[in-house]
C-alpha cells in the first residue's frame, strides 16, 4: 500500500505557509486564491466552504469519525454531503484550516484537486463490491486513476475541470454518461476492459458521453487515459471559460478528429508504460477484496419484518439487492422530512460510523445522491441498524421515492447560485408529506439545481428543477424526463418558470397529474413516455 | 447615456472568518447592513471602495453591494442576493434558528 502521509504532510505545511503568507501581507488575494483552491477552499456567499475528496464515496468508520470531529471543532456541527461523493464543510476559519487538514491526512483523507482545473475527485457506484448485478468492483480501478492523477505534473492546469467516473454494473449508478470521461467495465473474449464515453456533463450545456472506445482492454488503462488527457489539454480552449470543457472541444474540433488525436498519443505512450501501472492495480484488488461475510441464520430479520410494520417499509424502501442473498445494502437515508439534503450532524455521522463497523464490515459510502450507504449488512442484523438509525433520525423509508429529494446547496451558501434549493426541497416535502403523495408516488426523482452549473444534477430528475434569477427574483423551471443510468437522458422543459412561492404547487399538480394518469404500477418515467409531456405541462401550468 | 447610479454598500468577506462586512461611514468594517454607510455618490464610492481595497489584511473582495435607503436612511438590501448575505446565515436557518 502506498504511504501518502509524507506528501499529505508536505502539502498541509505549504499551505499553512501559504495561509501565514496570507495574513501577513506578503501573498495578496489574488496571489492567494488559487492556493486555497488547489487545497480545496472557497469564498462563499456567508463564508469559507472546505470540500473534502472522498474518494470513490467510500469511508471507514475512523475517517467519519473525523470528519464528525472537525465538524464541532471548526464547523457548526454538521457537514454536507454532495452529488459528486464529497463532503462540505459551510463554516471554517481561514486561520483553522491548516489544522483540518492535518487532521484529515491523519485518517488519508485530503481537499487536493477538489477545486481548480485539474482531474477531480475520481467517482464510482456507491454499491461497488456489494451489488448483485455488478460484473466487477469499480474501486480498484478509480483508486489507480486517484493515484495517478493526484499531483500528475501535466494536468495540473488543465482548460477546464476534468471529471471521472467508474462503473462496474450495467445499471450505471455512477453516472458514467454525466461525465468527462467515463469509464464501463466489461469483458470482450473473456478479457477484461472498459467501454470509454467521453463529453458527457451537466451544466449550462447538458451532454450524454459519446463512446470514444468501445473496448479499452484493462492494462491499456493508464495510457489511454494519459492521451485522452493530454489531446484534451492541448485542444480545449482557454480563452472562454464556458466553452473549455471537453464536451465542447469535442463538438469544436470533432469527435472522430479527437480520437484520432487520443489514438496516435496513445501509441507513443503505450511503449513508455512497462507494468507499474498493472502492478499497482493487481495490489489495489487484494486491498479490495470483499469482505468475509458472516453466515448466519435470517430468522430475526423476517420476524422483525412481519412484526414491524415501520422496520417493514425501510426494508422494502431503503434496501437494495446485496450479491449475498444474506446480506442487504443499506440506504442511511439523509432526508428527513424538512431537513437539509444530504446534510448530517456530527452525531449522526458518528452513529453511522459506529452502526458500520459493528453491522457493516466498517465500509460507509456517499452515494452521488446525498445519502450514506452501508454496503455489507447481513439480514439478522438489519432490525439492530434499523433501531439505531431510528435513534438519529435516519431511518426516513423514503429512498428512491419522490420525497429523496437531491438538492444543491443553493443560494443558501453558495456564491455562484442564482437561486435557493434547499427551501424548496423542504417545501416539496413537506407538502407531499401533508398530501399524502410520497408513498402513493413510488420511485420517482426530483433533482433541484440553483444555478444553471447543476449540482443538484436537475437535468437527470424525472423531474428537475433550476432556480434562476429573473430581474432579481427567484424563479423556477421545471423539466421533465430526465434520468440517469446506462440510458441517461437530459430532462426537457415544460415552459415558462414559477416563482418561488408558485413552484410547490407546481410540482404537486405534476404529480396529482401523474396519479390520475398513470396505469397500475406503472412509474411515472413510463407514463410519461406513453403519453408524452403534454398532460403535465398542462397540469404544471394550470394555476 | 450612463446609467444613474444606484445606492450601495462597500461590502466584503472577512479575510479570517469568511463573514459578510460591511463598510461604515467611520471607515469600520460591521457584520452589520443597518450599520454601514449608504452611498449615493459614484465618485465617493470609488474612493470608499478604494479604502477597503487597501486593507486587505481584513476584507476580501470588497466590492458595492446594492441597497436602499430604509428607516433613518439606513441600507437595506436591494437585491435577493444582499438580503440572504445580510442575514449572515442560510435562509431555512435565518427563518427558523431552531434549525442551526
Amino acid at each position: 500500500m502506498l504511504d501518502t502521509a509524507p506528501y499529505l504532510s508536505r502539502r498541509v505545511e505549504e499551505f499553512r505557509d501559504q495561509v501565514a503568507r496570507r495574513l501577513s501581507g506578503s501573498l495578496t488575494e489574488e496571489e492567494f486564491r488559487p492556493l486555497r483552491l488547489m487545497n480545496g477552499l472557497y469564498l462563499q456567499l456567508h463564508a469559507y466552504m472546505l470540500r473534502v475528496a472522498i474518494p470513490y464515496g467510500a469511508l471507514r468508520p475512523d475517517q467519519l469519525r473525523l470528519l464528525a470531529d472537525l465538524s464541532e471543532r471548526y464547523d457548526r456541527g454538521y457537514g454536507h454531503f454532495t452529488t459528486r461523493q464529497n463532503i462540505q464543510f459551510n463554516w471554517p476559519s481561514l486561520t483553522d484550516v491548516p489544522d483540518m487538514l492535518e487532521a484529515l491526512a491523519g485518517v488519508g483523507l485530503h481537499a487536493i484537486q477538489s477545486s481548480g482545473n485539474t482531474i477531480r475527485n475520481v467517482t464510482a457506484d456507491p454499491m461497488a463490491g456489494a451489488a448483485a448485478d455488478e460484473l466487477a468492483d469499480p474501486r480498484p480501478v478509480a483508486e489507480l486513476i486517484r493515484i495517478w492523477s493526484t499531483d500528475h505534473p501535466e494536468f495540473q492546469f488543465l482548460p477546464r475541470k476534468f471529471k471521472i467516473a467508474v462503473s462496474g454494473s450495467p445499471a450505471d449508478r455512477a453516472v458514467t454518461r454525466a461525465h468527462d470521461l467515463g469509464l464501463r467495465i466489461t469483458e470482450r473474449d473473456g478479457a477484461r476492459g472498459f467501454e470509454v464515453l467521453a463529453g458527457g456533463g451537466l451544466g449550462r450545456t447538458p451532454a450524454v458521453g459519446l463512446v470514444l472506445r468501445d473496448f479499452l482492454p484493462e492494462p491499456d488503462l493508464l495510457p489511454y487515459l494519459e492521451a485522452v488527457l493530454a489531446a484534451y489539454n492541448l485542444a480545449g480552449r482557454r480563452d472562454n471559460k464556458y466553452r473549455a470543457r471537453i464536451k465542447v472541444t469535442l463538438r469544436e474540433i470533432g469527435f472522430e478528429a479527437f480520437r484520432e488525436t487520443v489514438e496516435a498519443r496513445f501509441a507513443a505512450l503505450r511503449p513508455t508504460f512497462r507494468g507499474a501501472d498493472r502492478a499497482l492495480l493487481a495490489g489495489l484488488r487484494a486491498r479490495f477484496a470483499p469482505p468475509k461475510l458472516k453466515k448466519a441464520p435470517t430468522a430475526a430479520y423476517d420476524a422483525a419484518r412481519g412484526a414491524d410494520p415501520v422496520f417493514r417499509a425501510w426494508v422494502d424502501t431503503n434496501l437494495r439487492l446485496h450479491r449475498d442473498p444474506d446480506h442487504a445494502i443499506a440506504i442511511v437515508s439523509l432526508k428527513p422530512l424538512g431537513g437539509v439534503p444530504g446534510d448530517a450532524t456530527a452525531a449522526q455521522m458518528r452513529a453511522v460510523a459506529d452502526l458500520a463497523e459493528r453491522l457493516g464490515h466498517g465500509d460507509i459510502r456517499v452515494g452521488q445522491d446525498q445519502n450514506l450507504i452501508l454496503p455489507h449488512v447481513h439480514k439478522s442484523d438489519l432490525p439492530t441498524l434499523h433501531a439505531g438509525l431510528k435513534a438519529q433520525g435516519l431511518a426516513t423509508a423514503n429512498a428512491g421515492l419522490v420525497s429523496d429529494i437531491v438538492a444543491c446547496p443553493g443560494m443558501d451558501y453558495c456564491a455562484l447560485a442564482t437561486a435557493r434549493s434547499i427551501p424548496i426541497a423542504q417545501g416539496i416535502q413537506t407538502a407531499l408529506a401533508a398530501a399524502g403523495l410520497d408513498a402513493a408516488a413510488g420511485p420517482l426523482a426530483i433533482r433541484i439545481s440553483g444555478c444553471v452549473n447543476a449540482c443538484g444534477h436537475h437535468h437527470l430528475g424525472d423531474i428537475g428543477i433550476l432556480g434562476l434569477d429573473r430581474a432579481g427574483v427567484e424563479t423556477y423551471q421545471i423539466t421533465l424526463g430526465g434520468a440517469p443510468g446506462p440510458d441517461m437522458a437530459i430532462g426537457s422543459r415544460t415552459g415558462p418558470g414559477f416563482a418561488h412561492d408558485r413552484i410547490v404547487p407546481a410540482i404537486e399538480r405534476c404529480l396529482h397529474a401523474y396519479l390520475d394518469l398513470r396505469a397500475d404500477g406503472e412509474p411515472f418515467r413510463a407514463t410519461l413516455a406513453r403519453l408524452g409531456h403534454a398532460p403535465f405541462i398542462a397540469a404544471i401550468h394550470e394555476e | 447615456m450612463a446609467r444613474p447610479f444606484e445606492p450601495a454598500t462597500v461590502s466584503a468577506n472577512h479575510l479570517i472568518t469568511g463573514h459578510v462586512i460591511y463598510l461604515t461611514a467611520d471607515g469600520n468594517w460591521t457584520p452589520i447592513l443597518a450599520q454601514a454607510e449608504l452611498i449615493t455618490d459614484p465618485d465617493h464610492a470609488a474612493a470608499r471602495l478604494a479604502l477597503a481595497g487597501a486593507e486587505p489584511a481584513t476584507a476580501v473582495g470588497a466590492h458595492l453591494a446594492p441597497v436602499r435607503p430604509g428607516q433613518d436612511n439606513r441600507p437595506t438590501p436591494a437585491h435577493l442576493r444582499e438580503a440572504f448575505r445580510a442575514a449572515q446565515a442560510a435562509s431555512h436557518v435565518a427563518e427558523n434558528p431552531a434549525h442551526a
